[in-house]
């Protein structure tokens, strides 16, 4: 299948190849809510979308900007480019990402040639690609040495999922990347026979590589779920019938309220964030084994459950080594800083215009500081705690509390701010402020609320605002995080 | 009860903020493309639905289509209520 201008050998043509060019794996399918794609059908496919993007001009081993929703057209581009040698930064498809109110629109890096834009509910099963995807040069492009494939080895780009922050885009060799892959389907021992609900978005690293490549690699089925939408699920359930599902502890909590009846699966997978024990309890009650994942944009795939693996502990990949590093600050804590060495990681941070992000502080040495608190488990393995700088995961997106508290203090007649986490409700801890106004101002709280509304995304505005004359303090002078947090876990005194 | 403005007041305490009362289409899809629940507003309203009410979903009605839109929802709230009362 090598055309015109492709890169001999890309690093995921044979990860793709090993799925979709077995004979054994063609009744396999990959499906979505519109149809379903056998395995056999699918090298044709992925040869018609490629000779379509050569006849427009688009050839590897450019850097494409793919947009991308959990839909067959979405995918079908996504593996024929990757089968094909470009480079890659995907990202998600419009109307599906949280963008914060007052955030510009992502713009194509400059050292993007294209834009690709796969119709959402489009079908594949036509002959011609124009149907189902569309192509636009990205009008920022401006070349230069970072368009360049550095000493032939192809990258892929993600942002990473700061969420109020300066955009970052992360670069990792493809080569790593389809290692990274092929070590999470080992690990997950992925069959021809499984069957596979992906509701996790696969313009994230997790639906992508743990879920789709992955899958695909081993010749399982696959169901592209648009939105991670419960209902949706549950429909699915009963059509595709699914022996395999991915989740994250967000999506398992909802299931968890909606589920009348047990319904049993191979396993399912919960990653992205810390699986509280309850969680985890019930939802093998309901379902069976759950295995959990870790990872993150800039190191990959780094830990996994074993379905043969009674303990349901989690273990580091092969290739990836994991440290505990105390924290130093004094605080009681049950584990250290989770540190990374992994042959899959990451080889730096570039900006728009694809310039590197001095990155230094994020490494202990060698080793890449992941920002999460972690113990091993006495079982072996070992679980994460929770982020140890402040910050909590909110709607999936990873909030720092100084980024709340910056643009509080912002609001005319605040003088402090300062935000803790407060309860669990269904969408993560809650978020609550503490505010001191300036002395004359006769602002009540809701009036601060709306004010920091106008300066906030939705899902960083904080669920309540409680004035104080003003804030508790420690000896060294620094505010008294803890008793404040222990403050937002009471009801606010009239 | 009146099933129907009772369903209302609940959806319109889950829609995104900002959504102006006035403004909403009751006739729309309750999610993406129409008023915008996304899933965990949809499971939310699940919750407060079935607790306002008394009563819980079966997993047969946990589909898209109950949830289409208002008169879908309200149409199978009403027919448990109906239920519920001719025991």
């Amino acid at each position: 299948m090598l055309g015109i201008g492709m890169v001999g050998n890309p690093p995921y043509r044979q990860l793709i190849e090993r799925g979709i060019a077995d004979p054994l794996h063609g009744r396999s399918v990959l499906a979505d809510s519109q149809g379903q794609l056998s395995f056999a059908e699918i090298p044709a496919l992925l040869a018609r979308l490629q000779h379509f993007f050569v006849s427009r001009d688009v050839l590897p081993p450019a850097c494409v900007m793919l947009e991308l929703g959990n839909t067959l057209p979405s995918a079908a581009c996504a593996l024929a480019l990757m089968h094909a040698g470009y480079e890659l930064l995907i990202v998600p498809q419009a109307g599906q990402s949280v963008r914060a109110a007052g955030q510009e629109e992502f713009r194509a890096p400059s050292f993007c040639r294209w834009i690709i834009t796969p119709t959402p509910s489009a079908t594949v099963a036509t002959d011609d690609p124009a149907c189902f995807v569309s192509v636009r040069p990205n009008p920022h492009f401006v070349g230069g040495t970072a368009a360049e494939v550095p000493a032939g080895e192809l990258r892929q780009f993600s942002k990473t999922s700061g969420s109020l922050g300066v955009s970052k885009l992360v670069s990792r060799k493809q080569s790593q990347s389809a290692a990274n892959i092929l070590a999470a389907a080992q690990r997950l021992r992925l069959t021809p026979e499984d069957r596979i609900a992906l509701p996790s978005p696969i313009y994230h690293g997790y639906g992508m590589d743990n879920g789709l490549l992955a899958g695909i690699a081993s010749g399982a089925s696959i169901d592209l779920q648009d939105r991670g939408n419960l209902l949706r699920f549950l429909e699915r359930e009963k059509q595709f019938v699914p022996n395999i599902a991915y989740a994250t502890p967000t999506f398992c909590e909802a299931l968890l309220r909606l589920r009348r009846r047990p319904r049993s699966y191979r396993y399912i997978v919960a990653g992205g964030d810390c699986l509280a024990a309850s969680t985890r309890e019930k939802m093998e009650t309901l379902h069976g084994p759950l295995i959990e994942g870790y990872g993150m944009t800039e190191t990959g795939l780094v830990a996994l459950g074993d379905p043969a693996d009674a303990s349901r502990a989690m273990w580091p990949l092969p290739g990836v080594e994991i440290r505990f590093a105390p924290r130093g600050d004094g605080a009681e804590s049950a584990g250290g800083e989770l540190q990374i060495i992994s042959r899959y990681a990451f080889s730096g941070y570039l900006d728009a215009d694809g310039a590197p992000i001095e990155a230094a502080d994020l490494f202990d040495g060698s080793w890449f500081r992941t920002g999460d608190l972690a113990r091993p488990s006495p079982d072996g393995g070992f679980a994460v705690l929770g982020r140890c700088d402040l910050s909590i995961n909110r709607n999936g997106l990873l909030l720092p509390f100084a980024d709340v508290e910056s643009r509080l203090r912002a609001v005319p007649e605040v003088d402090e701010a300062v935000v803790v986490a407060g309860a669990e409700t269904i969408r993560g801890r809650s978020l609550i402020a503490f505010c001191v106004l300036s002395p004359r101002s006769e602002l009540r709280s809701s009036e601060v609320r709306d004010l920091c509304a106008t300066r906030l995304p939705a899902f960083a505005v904080p669920d309540a605002i409680r004035l104080l004359r003003n804030l508790p303090k420690l000896p060294s002078g620094k505010v008294d995080r803890r008793l404040l947090t222990s403050m937002a876990a009471q009801p606010e005194s009239a | 009860m009146n099933v129907e403005s009772t369903l209302k007041d609940i959806i319109l305490r889950k829609l995104p903020a900002g959504t102006p009362e006035g403004e909403v289409d009751w006739s729309a899809a309750l999610t993406e493309g129409g008023l915008g629940l996304d899933s965990l507003a949809l499971v939310e309203l699940i919750t407060e639905i079935e607790s306002s009410f008394n009563f819980m979903f079966d997993e047969a009605d946990l589909q898209m289509q109950t949830f289409a839109n208002l008169e879908s929802l309200t149409r199978v709230v009403s027919g448990h209520l109906q239920g519920a009362q001719s025991q």
